[in-house]
């Protein structure tokens, strides 16, 4: 048995191992989504806790008023929340577009703080740090510089935060605002729905579990401050908060009906250098927290950091074995002599990833279509062989990192005009 | 041992086995005279008499028209002319063949005229009748342009050919030259009517020639076939008193599975109840592949039987075999050789195809059709995936004809491969290596608990293609609940599944009903 014949055994076996967890995992997302479809998500309170939103921003002068003004449209009673931006050492004129807003709208209360290079300028988690040190609130909202969410998305958060005790954290649903801008943020938009949300909602029906995903969430701040608020070094700020809230033994619950609309990256390039920052933040979470697999105090977020190692050193070897032996095949440099090997399995398994997308598609308005479907195929053979060379990417600059004990610089998403 | 070794031991035995050698070097035992360049009708002719010969077992020399001296027509003890209507002996050819004493049989209508008085039939079409024998016979229409037939003749051979100007005979002879007037390379009438002309023309005696043997053969048997089968076929055969011979495929790996060895003992079965085993060489475009490895293919192969005490004691190769070298080298490993039509498209030069000849092989022809060659022996074949029923009605039409049918081991054979030495005499059994070996049968002991050793890849392959069966039907399972999820959810989308009341009130939101979303 060669080893092209042991690779393509690894490669079939996770592959389908993969797709077996994905379907698990959507047709939960699915019977959640559709429990939570059949309410508007609201819990009414009799009085609601004061609210800080957090929004780090650091050169996002195109998007931030847009944002500000969506955060201000909240149906939140408008004296129970504060809006804090941090202009994170921006050189552009975001303060500028900030004070124009304060300017109209004198009586809500917008905070803004700005940063020089030396107290910021070090990336969201610190940013964030930032904010919370000036923040009053008793709940913390985060949302990216590129947001805009529904006027009820806050509410919605809330009320389900604060009903319920064993909740951390509560995220929400996040959509893709350009989704016609190009064919990359066509496939960005099929990707969040179908693997952020789809998947985050089976999560939360089978496993009680949810990472936060950076934007639209709200948390306890005693949580926060607890955990001594976010980690600097970590590139992935969210998902590293997650797990330090699993650690305390809180659920991260995910409410689909508090929606945020946000800017994708339309250009390869943007795209690239912002799933590469991703990437090192998981990664470097990750190997924080591949301990808490073998440790049984740490409950159900062994079953979460299992499900990052599989994402990541499963598929991505997978993906990277089958498309050597695939490439070198033709070639000729390779031969894989292992029989049984059936066209129509792998037919099928396209035909899986396209309705396992296109479940969640059905969910959406103006998401379900054949050209959905064709593009989700398309996807199948383009954009996800991109996330190989993403992580590839990450593992190098991870591996730099270590070895030149250097800090990776926060890589800011470029926005553009909507 | 090299190869030439090998091969001149085999004919060292076959001379001390007592069997006729080959004619001397110098001496030509037909001499055919053939145009260069003829017509496509020509050419099939010409390959048809080649084969034939071939079968025949005749020393012949093929010489083009204008290349044919004297000489050598004075050394051929027959000679053969064919050629087409419109081409003509050339001057050094033609006195030759007038002054030459020596039989002389001219094929169709080229050059008789030059040669013969001739009357020149110019119907269009004749009909042309032959009898092998009292029960088989042909009456045929044949087209045919401008024949020529003797204006007279000395003697009649056999067949009629009758015309609007009166009735001819098929074959006849003037002085020294005989004339077979019809020929078509395409018509296996035509082929076994001027084979068995041939045969009495070169026949030295007053008497005819003695009758060649058919031999039944059970073709193309492979290990994996059913055994029952076979056995039902084996068995009617038997009933039937017809000896038969059965070609087995060659296998080369894996010759120890319980599966080969249950196939080789209904072979060591039917072995010693006086059938004859016949080894098949591989299916392969034999010009395109090494002749050492065919060999070393053959060795394994036969070693594969007789380490079951199966012993083939004939080959059965393609036509081809006996034209080219590799196929040539192959055979002189095996007396006795049994052809067959192949549909391999290899282009044979005539020098090549008296080259086997000198090997001295018992060559058995093909059987063409239900009429019997009565000028070599052929062997019969029957197809093992046909039903019992659909065979015993095939043996008893032959049974019915004019064809002997005999066994193989009623012949002497012997085998020289690799470092296998073995003879079968009839009468005496079975030699192998010089030491007396039996064909007689007794039953194998099977392992119950037989380890395949098969490895990972065989026992994996196995695995994936199981698991291909329950990965479809999880696939659909999981395609049908995707299909009932996504009818849901589209008709609660229609009902505002996911559809927020407030969404009015969005001021600065992109309209999710589509298009705004639009980046410009």
């Amino acid at each position: 048995m060669s080893a092209a014949d042991y690779l393509t055994l690894f490669a079939m076996i996770s592959i389908w191992s993969l797709m077996a967890i994905n379907v698990f995992l959507s047709i939960g997302g699915f019977i959640y989504m559709y429990r939570m479809g059949k309410t508007d998500g609201r819990i009414p309170l009799k009085e609601y806790p004061f609210v800080s939103v957090m929004v780090p921003a650091h050169n996002e002068s195109t998007v931030i008023a847009r944002t500000v003004r969506a955060l201000l449209n909240f149906d939140y009673p408008v004296d129970k929340y504060e809006v804090i931006i941090i202009n994170d050492n921006s050189s552009d004129n975001t303060h500028q577009m900030l004070e124009e807003v304060q300017k109209e709208m004198p009586d809500r209360q917008l905070i803004v703080v700005s940063t020089d290079n030396i107290i910021g300028g070090k990336g969201k988690s610190n940013a964030l740090n930032i904010g919370l040190s000036v923040a009053k609130g008793q709940i913390l909202a985060v949302y990216d510089a590129d947001n805009t969410p529904e006027p009820q998305a806050l509410s919605i958060l809330v009320e389900n935060l604060v009903s319920d005790a064993s909740l951390g954290a509560v995220i929400g649903k996040f959509r893709t605002r350009n989704r016609n801008a190009s064919l990359l943020t066509r496939f960005v938009n099929i990707e969040t729905l179908a693997y952020q949300c789809m998947n985050q909602a089976g999560r939360w029906f089978f496993f009680k579990l949810c990472t936060i995903p950076g934007t639209n969430f709200v948390i306890h701040r005693h949580i926060m401050e607890s955990i001594g608020g976010w980690d600097p070094n970590a590139l992935s700020e969210d998902t590293e908060v997650s797990f330090r809230i699993y650690r305390m033994g809180y659920h991260i619950r995910m409410i689909p009906n508090a929606v945020t609309w946000e800017q994708e990256p339309f250009r390869l390039g943007i795209w690239f250098k912002q799933r590469t920052r991703w990437a090192v933040g998981n990664l470097y979470v990750l190997s924080s927290n591949v301990k808490y697999v073998f440790d049984k105090k740490a409950g159900a977020m062994r079953m979460d950091v299992l499900y990052y190692c599989l994402i990541y050193a499963m598929m991505l070897s997978a993906l990277v074995c089958s498309d050597a032996i695939f490439v070198l095949g033709v070639l000729g440099f390779s031969h894989v002599s292992l029989g049984g090997l059936s066209t129509l399995i792998w037919v099928l398994a396209s035909l899986l990833f396209v309705l396992n997308v296109m479940i969640t598609l059905a969910g959406e308005k103006n998401e379900f279509s054949a050209t959905s479907a064709f593009l989700t195929l398309l996807m199948l053979f383009t954009y996800s062989k991109l996330w190989v060379f993403v992580v590839l990417r990450a593992l190098y600059v991870t591996v730099r990192q270590t070895v030149t004990k250097r800090q990776e610089t926060w890589y800011k998403t470029e926005r553009s005009t909507d | 041992m090299s190869r030439r070794a090998r091969a001149l031991a085999l004919c060292l035995c076959v001379c001390f086995l007592g069997v006729a050698s080959p004619a001397e070097a110098e001496t030509v035992e037909m001499l055919v005279v053939y145009e260069q360049g003829g017509d496509e009708g020509i050419r099939a002719q010409l390959a048809s008499l080649r084969d034939m010969l071939l079968y025949m077992t005749k020393n012949v020399r093929y010489l083009r028209a204008e290349e044919v001296t004297q000489e050598d027509v004075e050394a051929a003890s027959f000679v053969l002319v064919l050629m087409d209507e419109s081409s003509r002996l050339g001057p050094a050819a033609l006195a030759a063949l007038e002054t030459t004493e020596n039989p002389v049989m001219v094929v169709g209508p080229g050059a008789i005229s030059q040669l013969a008085d001739t009357d020149l039939i110019d119907d269009g079409s004749v009909r042309v009748s032959y009898d092998f024998s009292p029960e088989t016979s042909f009456d045929k229409l044949i087209r045919t342009n401008r024949m020529h037939v003797l204006s007279y003749c000395d003697s009649q051979m056999g067949g009629r050919i009758e015309t609007r100007s009166g009735s001819f005979p098929l074959c006849a002879i003037q002085g020294n030259i005989a004339h077979f007037a019809v020929f078509d390379g395409d018509d296996p009438s035509l082929q076994a009517a001027l084979a068995t002309e041939l045969t009495r023309w070169m026949w030295p005696y007053e008497n005819d020639p003695h009758a060649y043997a058919g031999y039944v053969v059970l073709n193309e048997v492979y290990p994996f076939d059913d055994v029952e089968h076979l056995m039902e076929i084996t068995d009617m055969l038997e009933k039937e008193g017809v000896p038969y011979a059965v070609t087995v495929m060659p296998v080369y790996d894996n010759a120890h599975f319980p599966s080969m060895k249950r196939f080789c003992e209904y072979l060591r079965y039917i072995q010693s109840r006086g059938a004859t085993i016949i080894l098949r060489t591989p299916l392969v475009q034999l010009d395109e592949v090494d002749g050492e490895e065919l060999y070393q293919r053959i060795l394994l192969s036969y070693e594969a039987y007789t380490q079951h005490g199966v012993y083939p004691l004939a080959l059965q190769a393609p036509k081809s075999y006996a034209y080219l070298e590799q196929g040539i080298s192959l055979l002189q490993s095996f007396r006795t050789v049994l052809l067959f039509e192949s549909d391999d498209r290899i282009d044979v030069s005539l020098d090549a195809a008296t080259a086997i000849y000198k090997d001295g092989h018992q060559l058995i022809a093909p059987y063409y059709g239900t009429l019997s060659a009565s000028a070599f022996s052929t062997a019969i074949y029957l197809d093992s995936r046909d039903s019992a029923e659909h065979l015993q009605a095939q043996v008893r039409a032959l049974r019915m004809g004019s064809v002997e049918l005999r066994s193989l081991r009623s012949m002497e054979h012997s085998i020289y491969l690799g470092k296998h030495y073995v003879t079968y005499t009839p009468g005496e059994g079975l030699a192998s290596d010089g030491q007396a070996d039996n064909l007689q049968f007794t039953p194998f002991e099977y392992d119950e608990e037989f380890d395949y050793e098969r490895g990972f890849i065989a026992n994996m392959t196995e695995q994936i293609a199981r698991s291909n069966q329950l990965i479809l039907f999880l696939v659909i399972g999981a395609t049908g609940v995707f299909l009932v999820c996504i009818w849901l959810a589209r008709r609660l989308v229609r009902r505002q599944f996911l559809y927020r009341p407030s969404e009015k009130n969005r001021s600065n939101l992109p309209d999710i009903d589509g298009n705004d979303e639009v980046m410009p």
